[in-house]
């Protein structure tokens, strides 16, 4: 890889490869997570990706992507920990494979840079305001529609529950309430804002050169900034489990169990392979013995998350066997606090999670994810390195870990209908 | 293009064993490594053949419980076994197929032995069994609470009634708790044939090596047997009615469907493959963004981008499917019929923009060459007579705008069925 300062706090970072057919581009615009300007970024993420001044309609948008051999631009909002992302996204094939155009890379940063600098709108009043108040119908439409979505709305209410500060409960793509009062002139501000001081990484992949991928975003207006911002965030251990009960029309109940578990960021990896081990691969102890052995659940896993210290046990349960599968799962985390992990057990695991991180050298999206989350907390982990860390971990260091888990929440989403 | 295509897929084999499996290498040595799958020429849909000069009829959703339950060898479970070796490994089955696939570390075979012999070697106890239906329940359970998924099943409903096309995959509580061990072994050795079977490997592996483990596993040293013969469905015509049904959603949703060579003989092999491609042309431009007519729903906001329309080949049927979550159900019913009786005029009418969808299309495709998995389970066996990723990119290339519209000018429809889920009256 290859990193150059475009500007201060513009950073381009080159990945060369003749694997894949295509060639993936990211644009990244970071800053600490708020709720002020969130709703703006949200709607003017979706603009970005809707129009521009050139390409007004969708028609014309889609046109102008198809002519570039069916490449794909989209913009998406995500959190690292306490970061929150702006990102605008292209992947175009291999130019062998278009063979009217001198080079789809250059014609693709000339494309971006038009949906970047000139958006369908002025800066008086903002975004087109048609155009805007149905992307905002859209935006809103579609959180409504995760309503739907049981496991993906539990496990939101859960979160929402566990943050002491609602802000870093805000998800990344906002919510009703901050989406409503946007004006198409505080969105337009808000992608402004972003574009002038937000820390920008620029990701390259595919069979490009340095030299004329340096020279296409040259062509960015994009000036110096200071970087700012803190993926980490910590909250206070609650001594008692909060429960939350939430009555819903379901024929399967969500059961989510909420921790906190803080790993100095050295010691990560003893995190990840614990996680592993509990729940977080398809033959983790959770999925071996509370869905296989003991049938009390359809689905069941762990995550967790390194940037907050949230750990979230996630389980599709029949109503009759909650309680049962709350305490098999407690069960488990007991027995990784109490008794040592076997060497063929923590080796299994290992071998697992070496064999998913191979994998993800062969995805162009994992291989730019992982880039980016590296630039962002400043730590670079080659795959050598990567590799060795897992191994490493000891089984001693496994209990440490487990024993680091704190309860703190009891969610359970239930077949019924509300009194009130 | 042939040229590019080749660069990112070189080398493809095709070869049949002795006993009549085939085998499909696709290498790509710039990988980190190997999608491996044992594909079965058996899905949902065959829940009847002939045995001994008898006819068997096996409950619905058996191929899907036979598929979970071969993972259970005697001992141990090949699932755990796959990850202990650091493979991803999953199943799915669909209305023709069962399919078993994993993704291993490149040259590391342990994993592929493992699924050349599990596959082959059925173990079905009554205990396990009978455990099996509880967790099968709870799936289909799960399928109950997405309202998409129970949309496309009533739609399939309309479109095949009384074929088994219209049950679930998983079947019902009922017929799952039906399942009994012999039903699996007797469907077992009917359909898991070796010459009903096609083993394809993607990514980066050592040929002879894999050539010489596949010869000397179960799959390839299981001796050939006779096909068995399986009845041919008989389709009821569709009928252009509306159901109409109370759903958990917030926002009405429509489904409606056409099924392709109504009452004709179907295409087969490439020429299947070629028309599948053409109808999703043809449909991607009809009800896509070049088309004004679309535009002006999309606009009106009677769609959002949870429209779909799309384009589907299974061994046997050949159908077409419309979605969307709209607030004005009656018209867009209306207008979407009105687009599909002039589907020929309407796709000539747009015929500037044909190139542009198939830039798109091209450029889809194009990205499946950096997914080993799709390029593997992709692969749909003898229905496109064992075409690849590359066949499809070759085919999709070599169409044009007159190939289209005269598929779409002789192609047979049936009338168009439809499926209207409304907000529970009591929800509000």
């Amino acid at each position: 890889m290859t990193t150059v300062t475009v500007q201060p706090g513009v950073f381009l970072h080159v990945l060369p490869s003749q694997q894949f057919a295509t060639t993936r581009i990211l644009v990244n615009f970071t800053r600490q997570h708020d709720a002020t300007s969130l709703g703006g970024r949200v709607l003017a993420s979706n603009m970005l990706e809707t129009a521009s001044k050139k390409y007004p309609s969708q028609t014309a948008l889609a046109r102008a992507l198809s002519e570039l051999y069916g490449a794909s631009f989209g913009t998406d909002v995500l959190k690292t920990g306490a970061l929150h992302t702006l990102r605008l996204r292209m992947t175009l094939v291999h130019d062998s494979f278009a063979p009217d155009s001198e080079s789809l890379l250059v014609d693709g940063f000339a494309f971006i840079r038009e949906m970047m600098c000139a958006p369908l709108g002025d800066a008086e009043q903002g975004f087109d305001p048609t155009v805007f108040e149905r992307q905002r119908e859209i935006s809103l439409d579609e959180i409504a529609g995760l309503q739907e979505e049981k496991p993906f709305y539990a496990a939101r209410q859960a979160i929402n529950a566990y943050f002491d500060d609602p802000v870093q409960a805000l998800p990344a793509y906002g919510t009703v309430d901050l989406l409503k009062t946007v004006t198409p002139k505080e969105a337009w501000d808000a992608w402004f804002d972003t574009m002038q001081h937000d820390r920008v990484d620029i990701i390259v992949l595919g069979d490009v050169d340095v030299a004329t991928v340096t020279q296409a975003v040259q062509q960015l207006p994009l000036t110096g900034r200071a970087i700012v911002g803190n993926p980490y965030y910590e909250q206070p251990e609650k001594d008692a489990v909060k429960q939350v009960v939430e009555l819903d029309k379901v024929n399967q109940a969500r059961l989510i169990l909420a921790y906190q578990l803080h790993i100095a960021q050295t010691d990560r990896f003893q995190g990840f392979v614990f996680n592993a081990l509990f729940g977080g691969l398809a033959v983790s102890r959770l999925f071996m013995n509370v869905r296989e052995s003991a049938g009390l659940a359809y689905s069941v896993y762990s995550d967790y998350n390194p940037y907050t210290g949230l750990l979230m046990v996630e389980a599709g349960v029949d109503h009759a066997k909650l309680g049962e599968a709350e305490q098999r799962i407690d069960a488990e985390l007991t027995r990784l606090q109490t008794e040592l992990v076997a060497d063929d057990e923590l080796a299994m695991i290992k071998r697992l999670m070496k064999a998913d991180y191979v994998t993800s050298l062969d995805q162009p999206g994992r291989i730019t994810e992982r880039l980016q989350n590296q630039e962002l907390i400043g730590y670079h982990t080659t795959a050598e390195e990567w590799l060795a860390a897992v191994e490493s971990v000891t089984a001693q260091q496994v209990q440490q870990v487990a024993n680091a888990v704190k309860k703190q929440l009891h969610y359970e989403l239930v077949g019924g209908t509300q009194n009130d | 293009m042939t040229d590019a295509v080749t660069r990112f897929a070189p080398n493809e084999r095709h070869e049949t064993l002795p006993n009549g499996l085939r085998l499909h290498l696709l290498p790509r040595p710039d990988f980190h490594q190997m999608v491996a799958m044992v594909t079965v020429d058996f899905g949902a849909r065959d829940q009847s053949f002939e045995k001994d000069g008898q006819l068997v009829k096996q409950p619905a959703g058996l191929a899907h419980f036979l598929e979970h339950k071969l993972f259970a060898q005697p001992g141990y479970d090949a699932f755990s076994r796959l990850s202990e070796l650091g493979a991803n490994a999953n199943a799915f089955t669909t209305q023709t197929r069962t399919s078993y696939f994993l993704t291993a570390p490149a040259n590391e075979y342990e994993a592929l032995k493992e699924l050349l012999t599990f596959t082959q070697e059925p173990y079905f106890e009554a205990e396990s069994v009978a455990r099996e239906q509880d967790i099968i329940s709870q799936e289909v359970d799960m399928y109950q609470d997405d309202t998409n998924a129970r949309l496309y099943r009533l739609i399939l409903g309309q479109l095949f009634k009384d074929d088994p096309m219209a049950d679930d995959i998983a079947g019902t509580t009922e017929s799952v708790h039906s399942v009994t061990p012999e039903d699996l072994q007797l469907a077992f050795d009917a359909f898991y044939r070796p010459d009903n079977m096609d083993v394809v490997i993607a990514g980066a592996f050592d040929e002879t090596t894999v050539r010489d483990l596949i010869n000397a596993s179960p799959a390839g040293q299981r001796p050939a047997v006779a096909p068995v013969s399986v009845p041919t469905h008989e389709l009821q015509p569709v009928s252009d009615d509306i159901l109409e049904v109370e759903m958990d959603v917030v926002r009405p949703k429509v489904a409606m469907g056409q099924r392709w060579y109504d009452g004709a003989d179907m295409p087969t092999g490439r020429e299947a493959l070629r028309i599948a491609i053409a109808g999703s042309l043809a449909v991607d431009l009809v009800f896509g963004e070049f088309s004004p007519t679309y535009m002006t729903w999309y606009d009106s906001g009677m769609i959002d981008d949870s429209f779909s329309a799309e384009f589907d080949w299974e061994r046997g049927v050949a159908f077409l499917t419309i979605a969307a979550e709209t607030p004005e159900a009656d018209e867009l019913i209306d207008a979407v019929a009105d687009e599909l009786e002039n589907m020929a005029d309407r796709f000539a009418a747009l015929q500037a923009d044909f190139e542009l969808v198939k830039k798109d299309a091209l450029g889809r495709l194009i990205n499946k060459l950096n997914q080993l998995e799709e390029i593997v389970t992709r692969f749909e066996g003898s229905t496109f007579d064992f075409a690849t990723l590359r066949d499809e990119i070759n085919i999709l290339q070599a169409l044009t705008f007159t190939d289209v519209l005269e598929i779409l000018r002789n192609a047979q429809v049936s009338a168009l069925t439809t499926v209207i889920a409304t907000p529970n009256a009591l929800d509000m």
